[in-house]
């Protein structure tokens, strides 16, 4: 892996040699109709994550997370400016991504192996290979006792490992996930974000990381975009400088850490008054 | 399903009082259609015969009807008429079900009609089908057909509109075609209810053919019941009716067994 170098323009960390980045939203709005009123969700959005970063998107519950989330995803479009993947509008689901929500998605009636086979048998790969690359993956996050098991046989954080598994399988480039530890108890959350910090350390893949977890989002990623409340606009971008590899628990020990999560609660806090005054 | 929440210990006290429990049920069960049965035996002398009849006399109908071929003659036509309309409604209830389930603009558009048809007791459409289709076998499997339908279609279009969208967006960002989401999402998720509406449809069925027995028929044990109350003869009316329970208990067996095979790979 190649030396993380600071990119001056917005302070953000990118892979020596990258090209353009991978996700843009190019001055985004989006608004919805609710009993005829409209209300603006996403209001003038300006964002980059650059390929290999790790990027996590924070604000107040209403604030657009998931609406720029699925905009990204290709669940839905821009009502004004443009959401762009690889310098190419995002007009349609964007497949081949890989994609977590805070609900695990796992199919209940299949097996653990059958449901982290799925993407690679969706993409034709032959049955014995696909098998042996979800068992190996299945490995990689402690469940490989569990390949023949129904999700309903597992705990909450083995059905997580398994979703994380399944949405690493295919080997995708970008990963979108969306509050994917959002309902879990703090001991797995934090062992959750250990397990994904060493898998994303193996292979740095693009990610988009939506949280309402400051710290979470601090020990995880190399920059942190904080939206203000409904509508949903960019209140700052900050850069975490905290060396790699990270243990996301251990992290938060750290003076810089610390520091960061301050600046980062402040900005929530006036995000907050803004609206409230 | 090999789980520890289940046991049949039968040392278990609080199992084998539950036993006793469930055999005490039964025995209950019995007893209380039997003394029915016994009380209107003997109360029949008394009793205006035309309206009551007498059990005796109803058993002695069925097994005349049994000893002559007609019960076993009428049965079967009665049960052909049942499973080809309980078939034919179904398949097509399923797949229309399937697919309004996942064109929700297309619903949109069938909707009120499928509603004002489906608001219309199938039993008045049975001139109209005589008139369609004759007076032998295809009324009866048509009505029959027509009103298992829409329990069927109902709770499939339901269950399908229920699959959680999160695995429709998960699968379709792996690249899943819309037969795909369909094959392996929609129809699996929407299983159990589906298995339900089948299930709710099999009285329904039984009401379908009947109904277009009584309209129109010279066969099946609808045209009994019509017959031996134009003969005045109330023991064949209710020979009849005993008849049709047996067919419904018969029907119901049938679908809970089979929804308790297939019930576990899909609940």
């Amino acid at each position: 892996m190649s030396e993380l170098e600071a990119w001056p323009k917005t302070g953000a960390v990118r892979r020596a040699g990258a090209s353009a980045p991978s996700i843009r939203l190019d001055h985004v709005s989006k608004w919805f109709f609710k009993n005829g009123k409209r209300f603006v969700a996403v209001d003038d959005v300006n964002a980059e994550v650059e390929d290999g970063a790790f990027v996590a998107l924070v604000g107040p519950s209403g604030c657009g997370k998931t609406t720029i989330f699925n905009m990204i995803a290709g669940f839905a479009r821009p009502d004004r400016g443009e959401a762009l993947y690889k310098g190419r509008p995002v007009l349609a689901p964007n497949i081949g991504i890989g994609y977590m929500t805070q609900k695990d998605a796992l199919l209940p009636w299949r097996s653990l192996i059958a449901n982290v086979m799925l993407p690679l048998s969706l993409q034709k790969v032959p049955a014995r290979e696909a098998r042996e690359r979800a068992l190996d993956m299945l490995q990689r996050v402690g469940l490989k006792g569990f390949a023949e098991h129904l999700p309903r046989e597992l705990s909450g954080g083995m059905q997580k490992r398994a979703a994380l598994a399944r949405m690493l399988v295919f080997n995708p480039e970008t990963l979108l996930m969306d509050e994917p530890f959002g309902n879990v108890d703090i001991q797995l959350k934090l062992q959750l974000q250990r397990e994904l910090m060493s898998l994303w350390e193996h292979a740095r893949k693009t990610v988009v990381f939506v949280t309402h977890d400051l710290e979470e989002a601090i020990a995880l990623s190399d920059r942190i975009i904080v939206l203000s409340r409904r509508p949903g606009r960019v209140k700052a971008a900050i850069t975490v400088d905290l060396p790699r590899p990270r243990d996301p628990v251990a992290i938060r020990f750290e003076a810089a850490f610390q520091e960061i999560h301050r600046r980062l609660w402040e900005l929530c806090d006036t995000a907050q008054e803004d609206e409230d005054g | 399903m090999a789980d520890a929440t289940f046991s049949d210990d039968f040392t278990d006290p609080a199992i084998a009082a539950e036993r006793r429990r469930r055999n005490v049920i039964f025995a209950a069960r019995i007893a209380v259609a039997a003394a029915l049965i016994i009380a209107w035996e003997a109360l029949s002398p008394n009793l205006d015969h035309l309206v009551f009849s007498s059990p005796s006399d109803i058993a002695a109908r069925s097994w005349e009807w049994i000893k002559d071929g007609t019960l076993l003659l009428n049965l079967l036509v009665t049960a052909e008429e049942i499973l080809l309309g309980y078939a034919a409604g179904a398949i097509a209830a399923i797949l229309l079900g399937l697919v309004l389930g996942s064109y929700p603009t297309v619903a949109a558009v069938f909707d009120p009609i499928l509603m004002a048809i489906y608001g219309v007791p199938k039993i008045a459409f049975g001139p109209l089908f005589i008139v369609w289709f004759g007076i032998n076998l295809t009324p009866k499997v048509v009505i029959c057909g027509v009103t298992v339908f829409f329990f069927i279609f109902l709770a499939t279009y339901e269950g399908v509109r229920n699959v959680d969208r999160e695995l429709l967006r998960t699968i379709r960002l792996m690249g899943a075609t819309r037969h795909q989401e369909r094959a392996l999402v929609m129809i699996p998720g929407a299983m159990p209810a589906i298995l339900l509406g089948l299930k709710l449809a099999i009285p329904e069925a039984l009401v379908g053919a009947i109904v277009g027995e009584l309209i129109v028929s010279n066969k099946g044990i609808g045209y009994l019941i019509e017959y031996s109350a134009s003969q005045l003869d109330s023991a064949g009316v209710f020979a009849g009716l005993f008849m049709l329970m047996i067919l419904a208990v018969i029907a119901n067996s049938a679908v809970n067994y089979a929804t308790r095979k297939t019930g576990r790979d899909v609940e």
